[in-house]
């Protein structure tokens, strides 16, 4: 302990695959629509998310007497721009657009974003129901948000870096799931939960009316449910470098296998909301804080006894 | 462009704070607070020291999020954005940002800077890590894991039964 | 080319559609349900996701003023159907898909934009307040704090009697806080009333907040609204009341079986479990054709007892002597045995009570379990006090 660890150069891609990125992230979650359309039973899946866009841009925006349209905007445009900031980090194969030596917190920084975004929009609505689907979402944020980051750091301690690529390095032998499962599977957990997707839907909730968005309507809309479709499908994505190996595997070129991973992932995702009612925020609370974060404390422990002792 | 970029964030995080004195909604004060820290922390990541930038992008949306729902829901009324400054003593708070702001710009242009001996280290956030703690890192750490514990076990303690600790 | 029309008619393919239920009009309801599920339409959860707000069934008075102030909230595109028959609504449907496919009725739909702007209904500056409260715009003003404006035209909204009243039940989303009306004390911001304070369980002395829950919200009983007084998401009071309860003939249900499915259903969607209630949706409109839906209800009510989840969910939330997970488990049972569930006649009386001290997401549960049958309410308004 004590040396400088060795900082390995920067390896990330041209300056033009940033002008890329949203491109492919875009069709990313395009497909996500089109699967989720197709797992909701609904016709002519293919077409629906096409429709839904056409109808919100043609859709007027509205307003909400003495609405913050300022910060409510704002939380609406902080949404898919924090969701391609994180991505940025994310190794497309084998190499990420920025190569940070900090991926890791920046990836978790940006998502955090999404945070003061949904309240944001949920407060500039001036609505006590968007008001209230703010307020589970920063009351679901305090509680993922922990079990989240001791996940996240579980594998970097596992690869003893924050480094995304470095960490993908460290699972050429073994993925990182096979070692630290219940790190995997909280870091799922979360990464649903960030995107408010179910069954973390509850700050959208129909039970609120849709929530923190229930005054949206038009391009505002398109921008918020776009934003959060995006969130989500960063977030599956960094499952891959950081539990399931990166582009590793046999044949295919590391960027198909991302993108199969990726969408392995995602369908687990839609898959768990088909399964699973919407967690109430009180139980979803204590749950967080009685077993997650305990659980979470306890894997990290195993694995930096593991590190220690290979060391 | 370092020293562009050096300006436009310097501006930014002195018009956000300005803006905290200025606006008369809590929540909109809060956000121009946290733009104005988050320029600071663009200005830490310029600095080369990337590690404590991003972190305290991270903690400060994380506190400012809080802080918003904490103030908001204490003091606020959520149903008219009821316009209503955030400091209690504007002019005092506001002479001591202003003070404060002084002396530490003050101290920047005064002080006889050191001329750099050497090469910077490569990874300048390991190299501030081992200046400030030293051989003090593993006690730090077990403080800080045993701090959390005991935080994670009040709640649990707390958390026993219901909202208001006393029904189902 | 036309931009706007081509969108328009792509989007006019899969219109959301906001449905106001009448109490009385369950069959017209169904009906509707039906066509949209039949026509992959998505149901909208309020008025600004909607495209096209179909009332179900002929509204009374009360409840017609209500439609009247959500249809002032529908954004453009939009169009507005009334069904008064089950036979209608396929008929109602399409003339509504025409009109939101029709760029030239469309551009005059814009609620009170600029009409210089005309072209683009998107890129149109967003107008001021379509809601109700158009008429409290003169406040806009910013009261200050300790301003106790005189609030004349205020207080007489309040003595709009049950009409001024009701005019926007729905709007606890939508406008915000406008149930204050019948407080109108403390400072008004652009129109709306401050919160006031009153003390809560802890002795503290917080914010208290009137939102109107109702009539129009997903998942809700036709008619029903519950006036609550909120101090964060924590119901301090609560009264209930069915709107237009003495125009109403009950409805009667082909099927026991069907009836209690779409509880079921309304049940599970506010749980948030779209999947399961889809399927109990569909097996209610089997059961209603008149198919045999044995086989599938059983399995439905394996899938909703196995969850261990939802049990995990709903466990503990007090609904009267019983519990929600109580109350689920009785309909299940009555589902099974083809029975009318015991505890649903409750209706809207004594509903306040059982929600006060609940949660938001809480007293949203209990109403779904209790499921008031609104068509047989009794007029009148009974309060709950915590």
């Amino acid at each position: 302990m004590g040396e400088m660890p060795v900082v390995p150069d920067p390896v990330a891609l041209p300056w033009w695959s940033a002008l890329l990125l949203p491109v492919l992230l875009g069709l990313a979650t395009w497909a996500t629509l089109v699967g989720d359309a197709a797992l909701a039973g609904g016709r002519a899946a293919l077409a629906a998310p096409g429709r839904e866009a056409a109808r919100l841009l043609v859709g007027q925006r509205r307003r909400t007497v003495a609405g913050d349209g300022v910060l409510g905007r704002i939380g609406g445009a902080v949404l898919p721009i924090a969701a391609l900031l994180a991505a940025a980090v994310l190794p497309l194969g084998e190499r990420p657009v920025a190569d940070l030596s900090v991926g890791v917190v920046w990836f978790n920084a940006m998502e955090v974003m999404a945070w003061a975004a949904v309240w944001m929009v949920g407060w500039g609505s001036n609505s006590a129901l968007g008001l209230v689907g703010g307020y589970r979402f920063v009351a679901q944020g305090l509680a993922y948000e922990l079990p989240h980051m001791f996940a996240i750091i579980t594998a970097a301690l596992g690869a003893e870096s924050l480094r995304l690529t470095t960490i993908v390095e460290a699972q050429q032998d073994m993925w990182f799931v096979v070692i630290m499962p219940v790190a995997f599977v909280v870091y799922l957990m979360s990464a649903a939960a960030m995107a408010f997707w179910g069954p973390f839907d509850a700050p959208v909730g129909p039970d609120v009316a849709g929530g923190a968005a229930a005054e949206l309507s038009g391009v505002d809309r398109l921008v918020f449910t776009g934003g959060r479709w995006l969130l989500l499908v960063v977030a599956a994505a960094m499952a891959v470098p950081l539990f399931l190996g990166g582009g590793a595997g046999p044949f295919l070129p590391a960027w198909a296998w991302v993108a199969v991973k990726t969408a392995a992932v995602l369908a687990l995702l839609l898959w768990l909301r088909h399964r699973f009612p919407t967690v109430r925020m009180d139980r979803y609370v204590e749950f967080a804080w009685v077993v997650l974060i305990p659980l979470t404390i306890a894997q990290a422990l195993a694995v930096a006894l593991v590190v220690l002792g290979g060391a | 462009m370092d020293v562009v970029l050096f300006w436009v964030l310097a501006a930014a995080a002195l018009v956000f704070g300005y803006l905290v004195f200025r606006l008369d909604s809590m929540a909109q004060v809060t956000f121009a607070l946290l733009a104005s820290f988050l320029a600071v922390a663009a200005l830490v990541l310029l600095l080369g020291l990337g590690y404590l930038g991003v972190v305290t992008a991270l903690m400060m949306v994380i506190e400012m999020v809080i802080m918003a729902v904490f103030m908001i829901m204490f003091m606020m009324n959520p149903a008219g954005l009821m316009p209503m400054t955030m400091v209690h003593n504007k002019v005092g708070s506001a002479a001591i940002a202003i003070g404060t702001f002084v002396v530490l710009a003050a101290g920047i242009l005064l002080v006889d800077w050191p001329t750099r001996e050497g090469e910077p280290p490569p990874d300048p956030t390991f190299a501030l890590g081992e200046a400030l703690m030293g051989g003090q890192m593993l006690t730090m750490m077990t403080l800080g894991v045993g701090l959390f514990a005991t935080i994670v076990a009040t709640v649990v303690l707390s958390t026993d039964r219901g909202r208001y600790g006393d029904e189902r | 080319m036309d931009l706007t029309a081509l969108l328009l008619r792509v989007a006019a393919r899969r219109p959301h559609v906001l449905v106001v239920a009448v109490p009385g009009a369950t069959g017209v309801r169904l009906a509707l349900e039906a066509a949209l599920a039949r026509r992959g339409w998505p149901v909208a959860p309020g008025p600004a996701d909607a495209d096209v707000l179909a009332v179900a069934g002929m509204p009374g008075p009360e409840l017609a003023a209500v439609v009247d102030a959500v249809w002032e909230q529908v954004p453009a595109p939009r169009a507005r159907i009334g069904a008064a028959a089950p036979g209608d609504v396929d008929e109602r449907l399409d003339a509504a898909a025409a009109l939101l496919a029709d760029a030239g009725h469309q551009r005059t739909q814009v609620v009170s934009g600029n009409a210089s702007h005309g072209a683009h209904i998107h890129s149109r500056p967003e107008h001021g307040d379509h809601t109700e409260h158009g008429d409290h715009a003169e406040h806009g003003d910013h009261a200050e704090h300790g301003d106790h404006a005189e609030h004349g035209d205020h207080a007489e909204h309040g003595n709009h009697g049950e009409h001024g009243a009701d005019a926007a039940p729905d709007h606890a989303g939508h406008g915000g806080g406008h149930g204050g009306h019948h407080h109108g004390h403390g400072g008004m911001v652009a129109g709306l009333p401050m919160a006031e304070l009153g003390p809560d369980r802890d002795g503290l002395t917080l914010d208290r907040l009137h939102v109107p829950l109702g009539p129009v919200l997903p998942d809700w009983p036709a008619g029903l609204v519950v006036r609550l007084t909120l101090q964060g998401d924590v119901i301090q009071e609560a009264s209930a009341e069915v709107l237009d309860a003495r125009h109403t003939e009950p409805y009667e249900w082909p099927s026991v079986a069907a009836r209690e499915l779409d509880g079921l259903a309304r049940f599970l969607g506010v749980a948030g479990w779209p999947s399961a209630a889809g399927q109990a949706r569909r097996l209610r409109d089997a059961a209603l054709a008149g198919d045999r839906v044995e086989a599938e209800v059983g399995a439905l009510l394996r899938r909703v007892r196995r969850s261990r989840t939802l049990r995990w969910l709903i466990k503990g939330i007090p609904a009267g002597p019983t519990d929600v997970a109580a109350l689920l488990a009785a309909r299940l049972a009555a589902i099974e045995a083809a029975l009318p569930a015991a505890p649903r006649a409750v209706g809207s009386a004594g509903l306040g009570d059982l929600l006060v001290g609940a949660e938001l997401a809480a007293a949203r549960l209990i109403v779904a379990t209790l499921d008031p049958d609104t068509d047989r309410a009794e007029a009148g308004t009974e309060a709950g006090h915590g």
